[in-house]
């Protein structure tokens, strides 16, 4: 049998996470599919588990002009409800799962499930977002693309949590979020697209495009969108198709039982060249 | 408005709204003990050896050994056994059950169990079937079925025609996907076994539990549970289940309950049949269909099941609405080592109308006539004949259907419309239902049979016929009161126990309200004669209708007692970048006859549609190797209630002369014309042809690369 932790804070929980090699379960919307059994049976949890879903601490939501701090434990819903988060933040959100989901899932547990197909995780690519993760010892912020390294790879250590999300605020002229999944709700995506940028007079002053389900992780190419900062954004076909191209080179997804591989890459490009050669032209 | 369609609150509202209603997986009764079903984990194999660990005290294994008389599950041929023996046939065969009370140590004692396999080649598609050689795995032939009628002069005609147009489409497996796992309880007392649970067919396992026990049925009752949607997946699958739970209460003396897992139910359980089905169409020089070749291909794995009977209503309803004189229909259902196939809304008839209705639309393209016309011109009428040779007796109204549909979809102006617009299409389809057992078997097979007692004031229905969420325990009170003219507080209906009501068949065929309805409302008007009596019960039997006839060897004459009718159209828009196909809309005009409860009636429709529609566009489910590649509810992927379209339907007043106040089947028919009407719409919009369903955005981008 294994043994669960219910810590009162957060402090103890960095205690205990010292102290005994356990699994951090946030909303456990993965962890109960991961590890469900027969009804009437306890979960097959490979390890000893600690529950933080309910600590103070981490439920906090904070917004200010430069950032958007995200507790651990702070639900989509929560997210969702908050009128200080901009529209553009919550496209992706809202589309996670159904209500049930997003009452318990959190950003934490989606990006340390760091599922190539995670919902959350284009819009943090594309927003240059930080996670804090904390040991009784140390706190460190990593960018997001450094802390997932593969298909539920992360640089998380045993003594870690992740305790914070961090999301630059910042305003931006256009936004873009594409989710395809197989049905409207409750589905997993099998390819997703999230951009934004700022056209100031025509000219694209910043432009990231994050794309989810097309390779081992979430593929955003930063030589690629610098290529066209600086552009007009009606003289740029030509740009556009260079970069698309870039994009066609990294684009590795696979098939599974959800899509194929060609029509991944395929919808993929379709959606960033839309949102290249019409959203922003708009 | 006829006074029984006003709708009514149901009569099992309260409970299943409130959460109040027990379903099988709630009873807890005190001494009970847990089954879990030790399965086959490969496709086709001799089993060498079973090595069961020394058992704790109070577990328990039943397998074979513990059927006191006849391993077989009673279909319609005798080939599926209760508990695989020496051999398995598919992946989740039933081997054996461990039986405890504590589910974990049940679950240790099924991981300590060593099976030793020796494998045999498999038989994992139709194609595969087609060439296999010995051994086979049904008697000696790679089939279980092999069918041909024909009608009028076929070799004859089509020496006549100057041209052929011909298709093949494919069609995908089904998974039921009630919400509800097959569940059973079982509990035996010394003399009586007594089988509740999730169920369609409660007398289907009384004659299981009779077979396999060699006991009379003084000794066996069948009581149905409140349960939690069956969709046919309900209907033969849980005699196995129900014998299960019944040989694991009688060994170990105690209630024993056996209810799947998601994953367990969807790779174990019965699916629509997959198919193949080629159609060749001989036209004159006025380019009229003079004859009409079809050939039915379909895989219903491992064992028989009701493989033959499904395959009847495919072939027998593949001639579609129109009236071609000149048939040749074949039909083969195959044997292949993949999961049983079986009974789902529709019964094979999904299947016929996708081909016939895609194979119209085709023709319709080719020949550059409009789609609805070319069907109008062979509509079947009143005094025709069915593609079986039987007299369509009663009016049909299949002219006013259409007309309604192309008034309400605006079908017209948009069909010319579209042939302009880039990605968007219509389509439409024409279809029926037969309704009841195919041919004579209402009165040769099933018999049925039904109770109706009065005790002073009140009046108790006894039928058979479950509550699968179609409204049995509202509709057939209705028919009742009303037939009697007394409040309808006056009329009790319970779930079915075997112990008290008479066999009235099955709940399956869109037949309950028609043929069990009509019995009740038979007894009704007796009973009203007699009304001052005080207490007194009225039994009422099948009667074959006189002036119908059918011969099953031939497959000539009234394949069903009585039809029910409908046309759907279906808009479509293709995302320009994704190929996700976004329903605009779905228009549906049907013709069944009464509404018995309008609002039940629109719960149908509409559940019916949306079935349909995962049929055409989502449900993709495949075998690979013998084993299903989606089985759980992430993977197989139904639609979501945000994934429901704007459902535009309407009735047309038709009364039948079978079914009680005019009503006909309806339970099926919403579900079967939706994948054509859809496909057709996709083809508009793509330009390309579809030939296979669930069609997916994956497919669209092939079609619209190639």
């Amino acid at each position: 049998m294994v043994k669960s932790f219910q810590p009162t804070t957060l402090s103890e929980a960095l205690d205990i996470r010292m102290n005994y090699d356990v699994m951090v379960f946030c909303g456990g919307s993965d962890i109960m599919i991961k590890y469900r059994s027969w009804s009437g049976t306890p979960a097959q949890f490979p390890k000893d588990v600690m529950y933080i879903g309910h600590l103070k601490e981490l439920k906090s939501l904070d917004v200010n002009p430069s950032e958007i701090t995200i507790g651990a434990a702070v639900s989509f819903s929560q997210f969702l409800n908050d009128e200080r988060i901009p529209t553009m933040f919550k496209k992706p959100i809202e589309q996670i799962g159904s209500v049930a989901i997003r009452n318990i899932g959190t950003f934490a547990g989606n990006i340390c499930h760091a599922s190539p197909a995670g919902d959350t995780l284009p819009m943090l690519y594309a927003l240059n977002a930080k996670v804090v993760l904390m040991s009784k010892r140390f706190r460190r912020v990593v960018a997001i693309e450094d802390f997932i390294s593969g298909p539920g790879v992360t640089c998380l250590k045993n003594d870690e949590i992740l305790t914070y999300i961090i999301i630059p605020n910042t305003i931006f002229s256009h936004s873009f979020y594409r989710k395809v999944g197989s049905r409207k709700a409750n589905a997993i995506s099998k390819v997703s697209v999230f951009a934004v940028a700022d056209v100031v007079e025509y000219r694209l002053a910043d432009v990231r495009i994050a794309v989810g389900s097309c390779g081992p992780i979430v593929i955003r190419l930063k030589d690629a969108e610098a290529r066209i900062i600086g552009s007009n954004i009606s003289e740029s076909d030509q740009t556009v198709n260079s970069l698309l191209r870039m994009f066609d080179d990294k684009i590795v997804p696979i098939d599974d039982v959800r899509s194929t591989k060609v029509y991944r890459s395929k919808v993929a490009l379709n959606l960033i060249e839309t949102f290249l050669a019409k959203e922003l032209r708009q | 408005m006829n006074k029984i369609s006003e709708s009514i609150k149901r009569f099992d509202f309260e409970d299943k709204i409130s959460g109040k209603a027990i379903y099988t997986p709630d009873v807890h009764i005190e001494g009970m003990i847990y089954a879990k079903t030790l399965r086959s984990k490969v496709p086709r194999a001799k089993i060498v050896y079973i090595q069961i660990p020394t058992l704790p005290e109070g577990y328990f294994i039943v397998d074979h050994h513990d059927i006191p008389e006849k391993n077989v599950i009673p279909v319609v041929f005798d080939d599926q056994p209760i508990f695989a023996t020496d051999e398995v046939n598919y992946i989740g065969e039933p081997i054996l059950l461990v039986v405890g009370p504590e589910k974990i140590v049940i679950l240790e004692i099924m991981d300590k169990i060593i099976i030793e396999y020796q494998a045999i080649q498999p038989i994992l598609s139709i194609e595969d079937a087609e060439s296999c050689s010995a051994p086979f795995i049904f008697k000696n032939q790679p089939h279980f079925v092999k069918y041909e009628y024909q009608k009028g002069s076929f070799y004859e005609s089509v020496k006549c025609a100057k041209r052929v147009i011909s298709d093949e489409f494919r069609t995908g497996y089904q998974e039921q996907a009630y919400l509800e796992t097959q569940s059973m309880f079982a509990t035996y007392d010394g003399h009586t076994v007594c089988v509740q649970g999730s169920m369609q067919c409660p007398y289907y396992i009384v004659e299981s539990l009779k077979v396999a026990l060699g006991w009379d049925e003084s000794r066996i009752r069948v009581i149905q549970m409140p349960t939690g949607g069956a969709f046919g997946g309900k209907e033969e699958y849980p005699s196995l289940p129900g014998v299960h739970a019944a040989l694991a209460s009688i060994k170990t003396k105690r209630p024993v309950q056996l209810v799947f897992e998601r994953q367990e139910d969807i790779q174990c359980s019965t699916k629509r049949h997959p198919t193949i089905i080629r159609i060749e169409s001989y036209i004159d020089e006025n380019d009229d269909i003079i004859a009409r070749d079809i050939e039915v291909k379909s895989d219903g794995g491992a064992y028989a099941g009701l493989s033959s009977v499904v395959l009847q209503r495919t072939i027998f309803s593949i001639a579609g609405c129109y009236n071609i004189g000149n048939l040749r229909v074949r039909g083969t259902v195959f044997a292949t080592n993949n999961v049983v196939t079986g009974a789902f809304r529709g019964f094979g008839g999904p299947q016929a109308f996708y081909a016939i209705e895609m194979h119209m639309e085709n023709m319709a393209n080719q020949l550059e006539a409009d789609p609805i016309e070319l069907r109008r011109k062979y509509f079947v009428k009143q005094g025709d004949t069915s593609s079986t040779q039987g007299i369509f007796y009663d009016p049909i109204v299949l002219d006013l259907i259409a007309d309604e549909v192309i008034a309400m979809s605006d079908f017209n102006e948009k069909r010319l419309r579209f042939k302009s617009e880039k990605l968007k299409g219509i389509g439409c389809s024409i279809f029926y239902h037969g309704c009841g057992f195919t041919g004579a078997g209402e009165a040769e097979l099933i018999k049925p049979s039904v109770r109706l007692k009065k005790d002073k004031s009140e009046v108790e229905i006894f039928i058979s016929s479950t509550e699968i969420g179609q409204g049995v325990l509202t509709t057939m009170r209705k028919i009742v009161a009303s037939t009697l003219d007394i409040s309808i507080d006056h009329v009790h209906h319970n779930y079915p126990d075997s112990r008290n009501c008479p066999d009235s068949g099955p709940t399956v065929a869109s037949r309950t309200v028609l043929i069990v309805g009509r019995l009740l409302q038979d007894c009704a008007i007796e009973m009203k004669k007699r009304w001052n009596e005080e207490s007194f019960d009225i039994i009422q039997n099948y009667v074959y209708p006189s002036h119908l006839s059918w011969d099953n060897q031939i497959f000539k004459g009234n394949a069903y007692p009585d039809y029910s009718w409908g046309a759907n159209v279906v808009e479509v828009e293709i995302d320009e970048n994704t190929y996700e196909i976004d329903v605009k809309g779905i228009w549906a005009v049907y013709d069944i006859g009464t509404p018995i409860d309008s609002k039940i009636v629109k719960g149908q429709i509409e559940g019916g549609i949306v079935q349909g529609l995962g049929y055409a566009m989502m449900e993709v489910l495949e075998s690979k190797a013998g084993k299903l590649s989606q089985d759980t509810f992430t993977t197989y992927i139904i639609p979501s209630s945000l994934d429901i379209p704007p459902i535009f339907s309407k009735l047309v007043e038709n009364p039948s002369t079978v079914g009680p106040f005019g009503a006909r089947g309806l339970g099926e028919l919403p579900l079967v014309g939706v994948a054509p009407a859809l496909a057709s719409a996709v083809q508009q919009a793509i330009g390309t042809k579809i030939t296979k369903i669930p069609i997916t955005p994956e497919d669209i981008l092939k079609e619209v690369q190639s």
